[in-house]
């Protein structure tokens, strides 16, 4: 089941941070990812939310900066 | 976290390479998303739409700049995949918050070009602040007056089209019970807005407004807002709403910048009524007050309104003639009867053959037709013979019909022009005027029989929405099939001359049939820009008249000669002769186009002076 998840999370990674085909996903960070900016951000918990119909609290969605955080997060919600 | 280090990569996107293959691709991930929308999905088509190349098969380019006071930024896949539904390849420019007058005043700041098209969105409590609670006396005639302004500068500035957003209720809404029905409580005034906005712009031929007060009605308020979001954010919509934001606003740029549809072609059996007239009988199928008779009596009145609205209705179905003519002239059910139809092909042929005979007679291209049936089989037939034709499948249950009304496409020109209700009538008279042709000796005869007048203007601002819509439909009669915006029509009225025609004889009143534009007419050389000619003139040599009161306007400002050519096209063969067959002299060949040369001259050499009555209006400076 998380590789499911893993897998689904990173899909969405790569469609809404621009990054090219061989980067590795699993180690994306916001600080490290110049993609990575505020509306891309937004755009990525919308479609996470929307992917795994959960919302985040506020606290959440801020405090999120990694792909590691938001698998964690999806993990401790569904 | 191990499984994640192991997960298996995806296999590499491949991305089309050629400009067809990158058509192909975008068409059917538009549709995809369409069945199941995916925000995800649409950031990866958006980013995607920015590495193609500029020009992709089969989609037009189109540029859009967006005025907010919002977070707009998770709109723009949305929008841009809607609008690569409706066949455009969008690219999006955003401007600064809540600065509208900024870009009003210097539009290039937005982007430079001007955009195709400047959405202004205004969201409501970000726009109203503090004043929602306990609204002070003025404030719908503030907020009105400043969204007046704006897109006022914006309509003086640029030659865009504007799509200005009315007022949706606010992210964050309260309740106040019986307060919010006083007059001057902010809902209200919210309407009194909206109302004043409607009035204020409905007649502006480049304006369209965004019915986000209607649009968040339908879906539901509750549903459409993200009030977390626009705490955190400033981003007032929920993430399902998104895609119904985008098809809202792809279908009013599509209405206002493609060529419209014309003609709506209904099946009768499970379309018309339920069930099947020939097997079933005419007492036995379902029309009338009760289910599931009265949901194809709402179709029914959709359609007779659609009629009233200047469409053509036209039947495609495979039955016997007698029976369904009869059937649909004496049931006391039926709203639409058979003299509301322009034509009909109900026998057993292919459909697709139907459909281009019906097409051929009612003089318009397929490209203007709304083909609706029952039946997968006979849509998908048209679909694959005729892809410019738009098919809408109709619900095998008659408790999908609302639905299939509310989704119904191509119907939704923004504007009726006074044009369009008097084509329909035109159309239907050509029955008997084809009678009188037969019995006329001569075509001479047959012209002065009619009593044709015509009246030629130029200049005439007031039919500008009309040249421009003419300019985007006419496809037989065209010698350069050159579209123009309501704009572009404006502005080449400032460089040049543009002439309308009208048209009347007995049997009715055809309104502007005929256009011609003329530009360097401050030069001693004209050029022959555009010139048309609706189908609905067609056979009675008026075009000739047009062109003589271009050629003598020539003469008399002095010029010494006037240019024209001819652009082929798939549809425009009948005009290859036209120029030449007027005195024009073929100047040059080149690739699919011709170009042709005249001496001006005055009226007198014009041929048709004693066959019409013709009378000019607006002056030549």
């Amino acid at each position: 089941m998380t590789g499911d998840r893993s897998l689904a999370l990173e899909r969405i990674f790569r469609s809404v941070l621009k990054v090219t085909p061989d980067t590795e996903v699993a180690t994306l960070s916001m600080d490290a990812h110049g993609g990575w900016d505020s509306i891309a951000h937004l755009n990525l918990i919308l479609a996470v939310e929307q992917e795994f119909r959960f919302m985040m609290t506020p606290e959440e969605a801020t405090s999120v900066r990694s792909f590691g955080q938001m698998l964690a997060l999806v993990e401790s919600r569904l | 976290m191990g499984e994640v280090s192991s997960s298996r990569e995806p296999p590499p996107a491949r991305h089309p390479s050629s400009s067809a293959e990158w058509g192909d691709f975008f068409r059917r991930a538009a549709e995809e998303l369409t069945g199941a929308p995916s925000h995800a999905r649409a950031n990866e088509l958006f980013a995607l739409g920015r590495q193609a190349p500029a020009a992709v098969d089969g989609l037009r380019g189109l540029s859009v700049g967006v005025l907010r006071n919002a977070t707009v930024e998770p709109w723009l896949p949305e929008l841009f995949a809607a609008l690569l539904a409706e066949g455009i390849k969008a690219e999006f420019s955003v401007g600064d918050f809540a600065v509208y007058e900024r870009y009003a005043a210097s539009p290039l700041e937005l982007r430079d070009p001007c955009p195709d098209v400047i959405l202004a969105y205004f969201e409501p409590a970000a726009l109203a602040g503090d004043a929602r609670h306990a609204p002070p006396e003025d404030t719908a005639e503030s907020i009105l007056g400043r969204l007046h302004a704006v897109v006022t500068g914006l309509l003086r500035g640029t030659g865009a089209m504007i799509v200005v957003s009315n007022l949706a209720p606010d992210p964050i809404r309260f309740h106040q019970l019986h307060a919010d029905q006083d007059p001057g409580s902010w809902p209200q005034l919210r309407r009194q807005v909206n109302a004043g906005l409607l009035e204020a712009l409905h007649a502006e031929p480049r304006v369209a407004i965004l019915d986000l007060d209607r649009i968040v009605a339908e879906h539901g308020a509750a549903r459409a807002f993200d009030p977390r979001m626009y705490l955190m954010a400033r981003s007032p919509f929920a993430v399902d709403f998104l895609p119904r934001l985008g098809r809202a606003f792809a279908d009013i740029v599509a209405a206002a910048t493609a060529p419209p549809r014309k003609c709506v072609v209904v099946d009768c059996d499970n379309t018309l009524w339920g069930g099947i007239l020939g097997e079933d009988g005419p007492g036995h199928v379902a029309i009338g007050t009760d289910y599931p008779g009265e949901a194809y009596r709402e179709f029914q009145q959709f359609l007779a309104g659609l009629g009233r609205r200047g469409f053509l209705l036209a039947i495609n179905s495979k039955n016997d003639e007698a029976d369904v003519l009869s059937f649909m002239a004496d049931s006391p059910d039926m709203v639409v009867r058979p003299g509301d139809f322009t034509a009909h092909r109900i026998n057993w042929k292919d459909k697709g053959e139907n459909l281009a005979e019906l097409a051929e007679e009612m003089n318009i291209g397929l490209d203007s037709m709304i083909f609706v049936d029952d039946s997968p089989v006979e849509c998908a037939r048209i679909r694959s013979a005729f892809p410019e034709v738009l098919v809408e499948r109709f619900p095998a249950n008659p408790a999908e019909i609302p639905a299939f009304m509310a989704d119904f496409r191509g119907a939704g020109r923004l504007r009726v022009e006074a044009e369009d209700l008097k084509r329909a009538q035109s159309l239907r008279a050509n029955a008997s005027r084809r009678r009188l042709k037969r019995g006329a000796p001569d075509l001479e005869a047959f012209l002065r029989s009619l009593d044709i007048r015509l009246v030629i203007e130029r200049q005439n601002r007031a039919a500008i929405p009309r040249v421009s819509q003419l300019t985007q439909r006419t496809n037989q009669f065209n010698l350069t099939t050159r579209r123009y915006s309501p704009g572009d029509v404006e502005r080449l009225m400032d460089g040049g001359i543009v002439y309308t025609m009208s048209m009347e004889d007995r049997f009715s009143d055809y309104g502007i049939v005929g256009v011609a534009i003329a530009t360097d007419t401050r030069t001693l050389v004209w050029e022959i820009d555009s010139f048309m000619l609706s189908c609905r003139a067609f056979g009675r040599n008026v075009e000739r008249e047009l062109l003589a009161a271009v050629l003598a306007d020539a003469a008399a400002s002095g010029a010494g000669l006037v240019r024209a050519r001819y652009a082929a096209t798939a549809k425009n063969g009948m005009t290859r002769e036209f120029l030449p067959a007027n005195g024009f002299t073929r100047t040059e060949r080149t690739d699919g186009e011709t170009r042709f040369e005249a001496k001006p001259r005055d009226r007198s050499a014009g041929t048709g002076r004693k066959l019409y009555q013709v009378s000019q209006k607006g002056s030549l400076t």
